[in-house]
């Protein structure tokens, strides 16, 4: 009897911490980055990884499972901890890989082929800095948590969807702008 | 639905079935649309990529600690290796040093035994340190001195002075062990005695010199006359002690300590 309360108690946690990402409660998601940070971490630190790294990976992890789960494409059939292990996994396989192939003198032929990506990411990224905090949020919720425009007028506290629409839109917009003043033709096309 | 809006729809996932799969053959035909969307993807990334560092910069910001206990436990550990290894690198050090001892045990008295039975007669009984117990008239007159002669010294005196009483193994302290409490416990008349004795008797504070070695765990309640030096050893330095000397017809230097009087041998 009282195993059987202990169970269903536990199911509920793991429902509710899992309902609480998919409605993009932040504070679920610190505390299953706070729950199971050992348990992550050890795993790269026992595979040939540094803590850094060990963070980086779980942090990484984390922010592919809280997309997923908020873009309401993810059901889950194991444990939070089951699913998120297992990306961890996957993302620190791939960088074993990748680091593999680095000393393996590959190291030319991958850059020469992404040669200019870095550079790019840096420019939107100065350009999502010189937008204002509202229209960074818009667009990242938009985007990223893939919110509906319910969800980010209840969010950012605007009194409507089409409120929301026309702030997301200006919003692009202008980041278009900024990119588009900061690249050259030739950048794109290449 | 305009290019932009079927661009923005597709890159943010929201063009789905038949819409989506017209989307992407249109972008064969059509170049101009690929490259629009080469460029919106670009920026829809790097504000996927903006809000994944500000996610990851949020949890760098909770406490976790995790590692850092693993860490600070193999250090426990190493540090628990190093210092069980030093304790049992000293054990073996004073062990090695107290062989060297065994005259001392003969000159000294084992007042362990002593004060674990503070009445007289017990301590009677241990040839080997020679306790004998005295006459609680001859210890009683001592209870009014107060003169405290506390020094401390260091503690490598021992093996140093340990060879010159190895010279005299035939010297056997006699310890005298009495309970003053005994004593104030008798009638009047048994007390006015000793008072007078104390007042014909001069007692005074002991000018021998006194050096103490709370160190040595072998010995932890022995004394020992090395050079005219009275040598303690044990822990006499957590309470505190008195050497008195009686100068009178029988010279005699008494050690008050934890309210006991030792009668000391000083051959």
């Amino acid at each position: 009897m009282a195993f059987r309360v202990f169970k269903s108690g536990l199911q509920v946690d793991e429902k509710e911490l899992f309902d609480r990402i998919c409605k993009g409660d932040e504070k679920a998601l610190e505390f299953i980055y706070k729950k199971y940070y050992r348990m992550m971490t050890k795993l790269v630190i026992t595979n040939s990884g540094t803590e850094d790294e060990a963070r980086d990976v779980y942090q990484d992890a984390l922010v592919v499972f809280w997309q997923k789960a908020r873009s309401g494409n993810l059901v889950l059939t194991s444990k939070i901890s089951t699913y998120v292990y297992s990306i961890c996994q996957n993302l620190w396989r791939k960088e074993l890989d990748r680091k593999k192939r680095l000393s393996n003198e590959e190291k030319d032929s991958a850059e020469s082929l992404d040669l200019d990506s870095p550079e790019r990411e840096k420019i939107i990224a100065r350009c999502m800095d010189q937008l204002g905090e509202t229209c960074r949020k818009v667009l990242m919720y938009y985007y990223f948590d893939e919110m509906s425009m319910q969800e980010i007028a209840d969010k950012l506290g605007f009194a409507n969807t089409d409120t929301a629409k026309t702030k997301k839109y200006k919003c692009k917009q202008k980041l278009d702008e900024l990119v588009k003043a900061q690249y050259t033709e030739q950048d794109f096309l290449d | 639905m305009s290019n932009f809006e079927l661009i923005d729809d597709y890159l943010s996932n929201r063009l789905k079935g038949v819409e989506k799969e017209a989307f992407e053959k249109q972008l064969h035909n059509d170049p101009t649309l690929k490259s629009d969307l080469d460029f919106q993807k670009q920026i829809v990334e790097g504000i996927r990529t903006a809000r994944a560092t500000e996610l990851k910069s949020m949890l760098s910001k909770v406490p976790v600690g995790g590692t850092e206990v693993i860490v600070d436990f193999s250090v426990v550990k190493m540090a628990a290796t190093l210092i069980g290894a030093g304790v049992v690198g000293a054990a073996i050090y004073f062990y090695v040093t107290r062989g060297e001892l065994p005259p001392f045990e003969k000159a000294a008295t084992d007042f362990n035994q002593t004060t674990e039975q503070p009445n007289e007669q017990e301590p009677a009984q241990h040839d080997v340190t020679n306790v004998q117990p005295d006459s609680s008239e001859k210890v009683a007159p001592l209870v009014p001195v107060e003169s405290k002669d506390t020094k401390k010294e260091n503690k490598k005196e021992p093996t140093k002075q340990h060879k010159p009483e190895q010279a005299k193994p035939a010297e056997k302290p006699k310890l005298d062990l009495t309970n003053p409490t005994d004593e104030l416990n008798n009638d009047g008349e048994k007390k006015e005695e000793p008072t007078a004795n104390l007042r014909r008797s001069d007692i005074t504070p002991s000018h021998v010199q006194v050096e103490m070695d709370s160190s040595n765990k072998k010995y932890d309640f022995h004394y020992q006359f090395v050079n005219n030096k009275l040598m303690l050893y044990g822990s006499f330095d957590k309470s505190l002690y008195e050497v008195l000397e009686i100068n009178g017809d029988n010279h005699a230097v008494f050690l008050f300590y934890k309210d006991l009087y030792y009668l000391l041998d000083e051959n």
